[in-house]
């Protein structure tokens, strides 16, 4: 019966937190292929203390928040920690790039070949620069707009917008219609 | 169906809600099942090694001097450490430069001390500051801060209070070092260290720059009494 109730107690706090948690996730973690694992591990790892002990329904939120940023941390910890988030400028590889890009192209103007969007995730989940993925993931799932996606990663407004508009015209030449996607 | 809805479907088919419950609950159930051989299989193995080793014990010699008689009292710790290859770009600073975080001085806030004694600290470096970093949305605690040296020659340590619900020192891929019945870990990249381990109710992380495996290890000694 208590694991009954345990259960039921674990299933109600992942219907209601699973969006927020997975947008903290998505924006936190250094590389958007992880996000399910760590997801899966703060989970978990509630699932044991929802298990052991009862948690107050106000604190749940917090406290699931508090367990993925540990989760996140030690996931990351030789990453992380080890380069000591530096005084390096993560946006200075893009920053030559982003005054040629045309801003006006628009995702529905894009000809995938064979219509598949699966290697088109894929490709963007590989990119090197991270933001990449994150960004993709905020405005087209999410729907935040760029200056919540700005705020939700701390780069500027004219960072993000660019960087959807560059990656959308690189989707279009890798992977249009004429283009080799083969690469 | 828009692009924009063809995009959005592959990804929340790959990050989805319901294989990442049904994971969850995998590795739940998992887990129970391993913990019911851990409380069977294990206790037995212990109490047949704990019997044959007194089983053993009664037929040495009574002059057979034990192990640690031929030993002096306080063994050296050989560090077992951990490298690591180059990730991205190189260490600069510490992790105070890290965006959510602020930096709240000392004379504002009470800082405990987390050292049971003194601390050997390298040559040349001197404690330079203490603070406090918070996390800059809702000022909570993220650390207690205590820096040793410069810019160019530092160790940066920084503690919180345990938390023994989800602080996992456990990897198996890790190698760990015992440091007077501690368990570290220690980790290399370039000239810096990373050592992470709980002591005196704290989980302490601390990063080095330019300091040599011997200051390390003096240092580390000095702490874990």
């Amino acid at each position: 019966m208590t694991s009954q109730i345990n259960l039921s107690k674990f299933n109600e706090v992942y219907d209601k937190t699973y969006n927020h948690l997975l947008k903290y996730v998505i924006v936190k973690c250094h590389n958007i292929n992880d996000a399910n694992d760590i997801l899966q591990e703060t989970y978990l790892e509630l699932w044991n203390i929802l298990h052991k002990k009862t948690l107050m329904d106000t604190n749940i939120k917090s406290y699931l928040f508090s367990i993925a940023n540990n989760k996140i941390k030690k996931h990351y910890s030789l990453i992380q920690r080890l380069k000591t988030i530096s005084l390096f400028d993560k946006n200075t590889d893009d920053i030559e790039l982003i005054d040629t890009i045309a801003d006006k192209i628009n995702i529905n103007d894009i000809i995938i070949n064979n219509d598949n969007w699966k290697i088109v995730w894929e490709y963007l989940k590989k990119q090197k620069n991270q933001d990449i993925p994150k960004i993709f993931y905020l405005y087209y799932t999410l729907e935040l707009t760029i200056k919540e996606i700005s705020q939700a990663l701390n780069v500027s407004e004219s960072y993000t917008k660019h960087l959807i508009y560059r990656t959308l015209h690189n989707l279009q030449r890798k992977y249009g219609n004429g283009g080799n996607s083969h690469d | 169906m828009t692009n924009k809805e063809k995009l959005k479907r592959v990804i929340n088919q790959d990050i989805n809600k319901d294989n990442n419950y049904d994971a969850i609950v995998k590795l739940a159930t998992k887990n129970k099942r391993t913990k019911y051989w851990q409380y069977t299989l294990i206790p037995t193995c212990l109490i047949i090694a704990f019997i044959s080793v007194i089983l053993l014990n009664n037929h040495k010699m009574s002059n057979n001097k034990m192990p640690q008689d031929n030993v002096n009292s306080i063994e050296e710790p050989i560090l077992n450490i951990n490298n690591i290859d180059m990730m991205t770009s190189s260490i600069e600073g510490g992790f105070k430069n890290y965006d959510d975080i602020d930096i709240e001085k000392k004379d504002n806030v009470y800082i405990p001390y987390p050292f049971m004694g003194g601390v050997s600290i390298p040559e040349n470096l001197k404690e330079s500051k203490s603070y406090v970093a918070y996390y800059k949305d809702d000022k909570a605690i993220s650390n207690y801060v205590i820096e040793y040296g410069n810019e160019y020659r530092n160790i940066i340590v920084s503690y919180q209070k345990a938390n023994p619900d989800y602080y996992d020192l456990t990897d198996t891929d890790i190698k760990t070092t015992i440091i007077n019945d501690y368990e570290v870990e220690i980790f290399k990249l370039s000239s810096n260290y990373f050592v992470i381990f709980t002591y005196n109710d704290y989980d302490f992380k601390i990063n080095t720059s330019n300091i040599t495996e011997e200051e390390l290890k003096e240092f580390l000694v000095s702490i874990l009494i």
